[in-house]
């Protein structure tokens, strides 16, 4: 008997898209202008969230980690996790919905490979106390990287 | 394993027969630090299932010949 896997890591949280649930953020004291509004992310690590920010080269003027404020390519966009654990991004009216899209996605895509490659060292570490042998490993052209592992 | 450059994992055992294969879904879990969201059998399983028909109808041949002997 052989069984297949699709697991998602922890720090992504599943079932979630890259660019998530749209939530228009009134603020009760707001009587005009356009609504700041937040998109859900799949991302629920702050220490890799910081990381991928930072790895980007973004800018973080209020100094409070993950949720704080950063700009990311010229849009503002500030952190809140919710009840659910994942973070929500959320943005200034005046910033157009494909712009913040596309500063998530990119916030998102560091986020992904800081991910692997905590997944990839932490197989590596951890194998043997589980009993495994890592025999082979190669990197396919989609970034994918393929473990090979022997039971010992 | 493949760990994809989304995040994503895909786990498969190889040359596990019986319930041993389950087990290392708690181990592929706890080494990856991921939880499993969707799992199946592999083709191989479905080959020993079928090679265990053909014993049994084997074995079952053997048992016929002996009585009817």
């Amino acid at each position: 008997m052989s069984t297949g896997l699709e697991l998602i890591p922890f720090a992504i949280a599943a079932g979630v898209g890259v660019v998530g649930r749209y939530r228009a953020r009134r603020a009760e004291n707001q009587a005009s202008g356009p609504a700041p509004y937040a998109f859900q992310t799949r991302m629920q690590d702050e220490e890799l969230f910081a990381a991928a920010v930072t790895a980007i080269g973004v800018t973080n003027p209020s100094g409070q980690g993950a949720t704080g404020v950063t700009s990311v390519a010229g849009v503002p966009m500030s952190m809140a996790r919710t009840d659910s654990g994942a973070f929500e991004a959320m943005f200034p009216g005046h910033i157009g919905q494909d712009q913040a899209k596309a500063a998530l996605e990119q916030v998102d895509g560091e986020y992904a490979r800081l991910v692997q490659e905590r997944v990839y060292h932490q197989v590596l570490e951890q194998a043997q106390s589980q009993g495994l042998a890592v025999e082979s490993e190669q990197v396919e052209s989609d970034n994918s990287i393929i473990l090979t592992l022997r039971v010992d | 394993m493949r760990i994809r450059a989304d995040g994503s994992i895909e786990a498969q055992t190889q040359g596990m027969k019986g319930p041993e294969c389950l087990s290392y879904i708690e181990v592929v879990e706890r080494l990856t630090g991921a939880q499993a969201v969707d799992s199946w059998y592999t083709p191989e399983f479905y080959e020993v299932e079928h090679r265990s028909d053909e014993a049994l109808e084997s074995d079952q041949q053997g048992h016929d010949l002996q009585q009817n002997g």
